[in-house]
């Protein structure tokens, strides 16, 4: 048995000379690059330091001394010191819903709910008002806060959105049907920076004189609908899956529009979108990160913030590579959890 | 409809079908004209407190700043029209180069994915894993801070051969330097045109050599009139001078949007491949093809036709998502847009030519698509 095992990996790792030069190729660059890597990454790597010279010294390698320095500047960016632990709370509430339906797998009036609930937390603990404490203005909301804020709940708002705007693009009347039609295909074909940017610039001309919104609450508005137009399209192409049989059969069960989208259509339509779907959330999400471009704090901007710090500077790339680690995580958390769903829905579309 | 026309009495929007829905049309063109009244009313207030209006007058005044890096000339007299206009050609420019560059590596990656070889497999599939779950600004920034750190100044550029310089200002090549500039290489594209297709017009006659002949005649003509020279970069000062610089943003962005749309079209020919039935794959092993004959002449090109839309898509996404060059102060359309809008408080006009530029690309590319698509396959 191991003799065989043995065998047959020898045959796939150096079967012909094409694959044994594959094979040794790999081996070459792990040799080449490897222990480099090792020593950068840890043997020689600067843990603790008092100051930035410390990871000047010769032959230093990465330098998480700057990440020990300034982890709070990263997440929290300019919130008061102090207060720390209110964007730290929300943040973390913010995960625990998610968490939460997630394992409830997304029950709809539950989900409404909790998110709202988690959403009038977050605001509230970031306000400070509603709860009695010290307010903080939306500019000093920074880091993590943010990527909760406009990450999470553009989306978490953006979705239903969509799935509204694709009904209406099918079911409605012309001139919704045309209205729908434009907004998500006008949307989807500008970049988001430019969206951002009307958010930031145009969108304040626009509110009532005196009432303009700030940039936090613009960038949010634009991103849920930024988002809708994306999810509006996935959801096209689930509703013309589920085809018109099911519709007639709604019918002459004598469901009611609403009973029948809600009931038939949809839950179909969701199944074959959840895929394309997937792709839409982890994209959005990690969008979010451009809001950096227009002068909005999220964990790229603060991280920017932090290396900008002359004496730190050198040391940009261990930072990035500690926010790049914090959204390789998150996304592939989201991406597993639509795996799941995506087989048990399967399995429940067989039955 | 039944309940209206045995007359219930109710109210027909409540009952009749037809009838509600033009009420919902009706009710949603009113909704939208009184919005679009307010945010016509709060504009107006806004623009007349700052006694402004909307106007594109001034897209022809002079700017006041300097581009560098640009395809056309831009200097602090060009108008505003001409940055965006310089803006947009990098745009076109980076674009070009990155999709060049993500198609190259996507199919290696995609390639490389699906084959039997666990190694090569496994870390192309964690290569695009680890894009499609970071996001393409961080990816941007950790390349840019990387080239920036690790370059060195322009006094101690790493040189190759005397020729190429590698310093943090970027990459320094031999250039040709043609007569007339723009209207130089004009005149070389249209001579390579007329000799390509004179041989083949000649060439097809029987006279193969006569063919040769024109198209080597053409060329001496071009090259006359255009009078090339090899301009080669050499260190004066603190800086180069001669040769074609690529600089260090352009060099991050090209690496970094290769990088990520490469992965994101590596997985898509590794599903269009998938995608070709098991069925042609044996019919050809049972033809006794080698494994890359089956894969160049059954796989590949039934592949390529499930490509050509979602490559498209990424195409487009690539030439979007060039809009963060404004991270690392790349000239493209969108940071040329910032700027004038901190310039000049016109933010409404510059996002309508701005996204005016951007859709009308974007449509023009889906609708040459459908076009080509509805030929090529005939459907």
């Amino acid at each position: 048995m191991a003799v065989d095992a043995v065998k047959r990996g020898w045959r796939r790792l150096a079967g012909d000379p094409l694959t044994a030069a594959t094979t040794f190729l790999f081996l070459a660059l792990t040799a080449w690059l490897g222990p480099y890597l090792v020593q950068w990454f840890f043997v020689s790597a600067i843990w603790e330091a008092t100051g930035p010279d410390a990871c000047a010294a010769p032959g230093a390698g990465a330098c998480w001394a700057f990440l020990r320095e300034k982890w709070a500047l990263i997440l929290f960016g300019a919130f008061p010191h102090e207060m720390m632990w209110r964007p730290a709370l929300g943040t973390a509430l913010v995960i625990l819903a998610l968490g939460w339906l997630g394992w409830r797998r997304w029950p709809l009036r539950e989900s409404a709910f909790v998110m709202f609930g988690a959403f009038i937390a977050l605001v509230a603990l970031l306000d400070g008002r509603p709860l009695g404490l010290e307010q903080v203005a939306t500019v000093r909301w920074h880091g993590v806060a943010i990527v909760a804020l406009l990450g999470v709940f553009g989306l978490a708002a953006g979705i239903p959105l969509g799935v509204a705007l694709a009904i209406a693009r099918r079911d409605g009347p012309p001139l919704v049907r045309i209205l729908c039609a434009t907004l998500i295909e006008g949307l989807r074909a500008i970049p988001l920076v430019t969206v951002l940017f009307f958010a930031v610039f145009v969108l304040p001309l626009l509110a009532p004189p005196g009432r303009s919104p700030d940039a936090v609450v613009a960038t949010l508005i634009m991103l849920i609908i930024f988002h809708a137009a994306y999810v509006a399209e996935d959801m096209r192409g689930g509703l013309r899956a589920v085809g018109d049989g099911q519709r007639d059969a709604s019918d002459s069960l004598g469901l009611r529009y609403l009973d029948r989208l809600r009931r038939v259509e949809l839950p179909q339509a969701v199944c074959v979108a959840l895929p394309a779907l997937t792709n839409t959330i982890i994209g959005g999400f990690k969008d979010t990160s451009l809001v950096a471009l227009v002068g909005v704090f999220d964990l790229v901007a603060t991280t920017r913030m932090a290396y900008s710090d002359a004496a730190w500077q050198r040391y940009a790339l261990e930072g990035l590579l500690a926010v790049g680690a914090i959204y390789l995580i998150v996304c592939w958390l989201v991406a597993r959890h639509c795996r799941t769903l995506e087989t048990e829905l399967s399995q429940w579309r067989k039955r | 409809m039944i309940s209206g026309l045995t007359g219930r009495g109710h109210f027909p929007a409540f009952t009749d079908k037809r009838a509600r829905r033009q009420a919902v049309q009706f009710a949603c063109a009113l909704f939208l004209a009184l919005l679009g009244g307010l945010l016509w009313f709060n504009l107006t207030a806004n623009l007349g407190a700052a006694s402004m209006q909307v106007d594109f007058g001034f897209l022809w005044q002079d700017s006041g700043f300097d581009l560098n890096e640009t395809v056309i000339a831009h200097g602090p007299g060009a108008s505003y029209l001409n940055a965006l206009l310089a803006g947009f050609l990098n745009t076109l420019k980076l674009t070009a180069v990155c999709i060049a560059l993500a198609t190259f590596v996507g199919f290696a990656i995609g390639f490389a994915s699906l084959s039997a070889h666990p190694i090569l497999k496994n870390a192309a599939l964690a290569y695009v894993g680890a894009m499609r779950n970071l996001p393409k600004l961080l990816i941007l920034l950790a390349v840019y801070v990387v080239m920036v750190r690790e370059l060195p100044g322009v006094r101690d550029a790493w040189a190759f051969g005397g020729f190429v310089f590698v310093s943090n200002r970027g990459i320094e090549v031999p250039a040709v330097v043609l007569a007339g500039g723009w209207s130089g290489w004009a005149i070389v594209a249209a001579g390579v045109i007329a000799a390509v297709l004179g041989w083949r017009a000649v060439a097809q006659r029987g006279h193969p050599s006569a063919g040769a002949l024109l198209a080597v005649l053409m060329a001496a003509a071009a090259v006359a009139l255009t009078r090339p020279q090899l301009s080669l970069p050499a260190l004066q000062g603190f800086n180069f001078s001669g040769g074609w610089t690529v600089t260090v943003p352009f060099l991050a962005l090209m690496i970094a949007l290769g990088a990520y749309h490469g992965a994101q079209i590596g997985e898509l020919v590794r599903a269009a491949i998938l995608a070709v039935p098991a069925g042609q794959r044996e019919a050809g092993s049972a033809l006794g093809l080698r494994r890359m004959a089956i894969m160049r002449l059954i796989v590949v090109p039934q592949a390529l036709r499930l490509m050509v839309p979602p490559l498209t898509n990424q195409y487009i996404n690539t030439l979007k998502n060039t809009s963060i060059g404004l991270a690392v102060g790349y000239s493209d359309l969108v940071s040329v847009m910032s700027t004038a809008v901190n310039q000049t408080f016109r933010p409404i006009e510059l996002m309508i030519v701005t996204m005016c530029v951007y859709l009308s690309v974007g449509l023009a590319v889906s609708g040459a698509l459908a076009f080509f698509g509805s030929r090529a396959y005939g459907r």
